[in-house]
């Protein structure tokens, strides 16, 4: 089962799909479940982004797994657990896009709801490829949140982005924090050095969806050079440890 | 399968040791049946040696067809001569990082000027800096093909003027990540201005393969991009 750790739905690059050709998608690509966030929360209003993968949630619902993104500046910890209530089984925030480190009070008690209910978070690291950011997320407020939080279970999202390198070797003592493979560039060795370095049980499969194509992260999956067991841990398995999921309920 | 943008040989990133032959013939079996094989050591360092083994390579196997490599940054133009004395149908050219190219370059133009003559496609990579050199030289050498390679979403914002201007102005697909990407660009330039390529070894052919096979397209379409587009630029390969 191949399932998608970090999707999102509505506008990414100015354009945008139905949640019909949301799921074509999927079939097409055999993905059986996706972690969904909102692309108009990352930025804009998290209330009225999170409402749009909702519906998609109740449209799909053997399909789509809700992740809610809190807006730091609205309220955070509100909406968590609005969106909890609702359905949503994790959280992505973006530091980045909000323009809020991800050391900054703000996220605390969004921190210590997640680590209390076992809610993993994904969050967004390095900017974009073009606009480099190491300012939001660095490995330094990274470490210091998997510190404070021994107990929650975070994704990097992106590994760190043009410092995956980085990253995977500084990544190793944190055993909350995982990898998330996402990235437009398919250096075919990233996968390899990333199972390396933490071991297949802390790496995991996402897209990125609907910004960048599917094609991109299954076919270095292809390439890579690790057995099919670990291939099955991160295409699926560990996110489904991680959301509590198991594979004969679904 | 057509591949026109695969690398080979020493590669300066640590976690790739070097490109083998059977590392080509590994993505013959997953369907590319021919590639248009570029010399990362002329890309990189030495442009004669790595074109020199470039062409011997592919004189051994009859499914490589050599990208011979021309450095604007020679510094000499007596030695432009030489290059195009092993040029191929399709040349890249190497443009120096830091500075931009000044269109009136003399041994930009010496050579432009004699390969429009003798070659047909050139393979350049894509990137602001680069955007005013492209729309010169496509402009003032219609009878040549540029194929920009290095275009992702971002980029693509920047080179879409140059698409509309000049019709000799390709994309290959390696660096295209966008999302339905092959369907975007249908829809912006066209399908028989697409061309496949992976960017192997630099990335996982696989990604590139599977985007094809993948795409939302029409057979005809598929077929431009995958094989004809590339065959009509050159007049056929080998």
């Amino acid at each position: 089962m191949i399932i998608d750790a970090h999707a999102h739905f509505g506008i990414m690059d100015g354009r945008s799909v139905s949640s019909k050709q949301f799921v074509e998608t999927l079939d097409i690509y055999g993905i059986s479940k996706s972690c969904v966030s909102s692309a108009e929360a990352l930025s804009y209003c998290a209330e009225t982004g999170n409402n749009s993968v909702l519906a998609l949630m109740k449209q799909y619902p053997k399909r789509i797994i809700g992740f809610c993104v809190p807006n730091p500046y609205q309220q955070p910890l509100k909406e968590v657990k609005r969106c909890i209530k609702a359905g949503f089984k994790g959280i992505k925030l973006h530091p980045w896009g909000n323009d809020c480190f991800l050391s900054s009070s703000r996220y605390t008690p969004v921190f210590e709801e997640a680590e209390a209910k076992g809610i993993p978070i994904l969050f967004h690291s390095g900017g974009t490829l073009k606009v480099p950011d190491f300012k939001h997320a660095t490995p330094e407020m990274i470490f210091s949140v998997a510190e404070r939080f021994p107990q929650l279970k975070m994704l990097i999202g992106h590994m760190g982005l043009e410092r995956w390198k980085e990253m995977v070797e500084r990544v190793v003592p944190y055993k909350n924090l995982y990898l998330d493979i996402t990235m437009s560039m398919p250096h075919p060795d990233r996968i390899n050095i990333a199972v390396q370095n933490v071991g297949a049980e802390r790496v995991i499969f996402g897209t990125d969806m609907t910004l960048l194509d599917p094609a991109i992260p299954l076919g270095l999956m292809q390439g890579s050079k690790i057995s099919d067991e670990e291939k099955e841990l991160i295409l699926g398995g560990n996110i489904m440890r991680l959301l509590n999921m198991e594979e004969k309920n679904n | 399968m057509i591949d026109i943008n695969c690398l080979f040989g020493p590669l300066v990133t640590s976690e790739i040791q070097l490109t083998k032959i059977t590392d080509l013939e590994s993505m013959m079996k997953d369907g590319i049946k021919q590639l248009f094989i570029t010399s990362t050591n002329a890309m990189q360092y030495d442009v004669k040696e790595g074109n020199k083994v470039i062409v011997n390579l592919a004189k051994q196997h009859n499914y490589l067809f050599p990208v011979v490599v021309f450095p604007l940054d020679i510094g000499h133009i007596g030695d432009v001569q030489s290059f195009l004395d092993t040029a191929t149908l399709l040349c890249r050219l190497r443009i120096p990082n830091e500075n931009e190219i000044d269109q009136q370059d003399r041994t930009l133009n010496r050579f432009l000027d004699a390969f429009s003559d003798i070659g047909k496609g050139v393979l350049v990579t894509y990137n602001p800096n680069t955007h005013g050199l492209i729309d010169y030289i496509a402009k003032n050498y219609p009878k040549l093909s540029f194929i920009l390679t290095g275009i992702n979403y971002p980029q693509f914002r920047t080179a879409y003027s140059l698409f509309e201007k000049h019709k000799n102005v390709y994309i290959e697909t390696s660096y295209f990540q966008l999302y339905r990407g092959l369907e975007f660009l249908i829809e912006k330039i066209g399908a028989d201005r697409i061309l496949f390529g992976t960017n192997s070894p630099f990335y996982a052919y696989q990604s590139a393969v599977l985007k094809l096979k993948k795409a939302d397209i029409s057979q005809k379409n598929n077929q431009l991009i995958a094989n004809d587009n590339i065959n009509r630029i050159l007049g056929g390969c080998k």
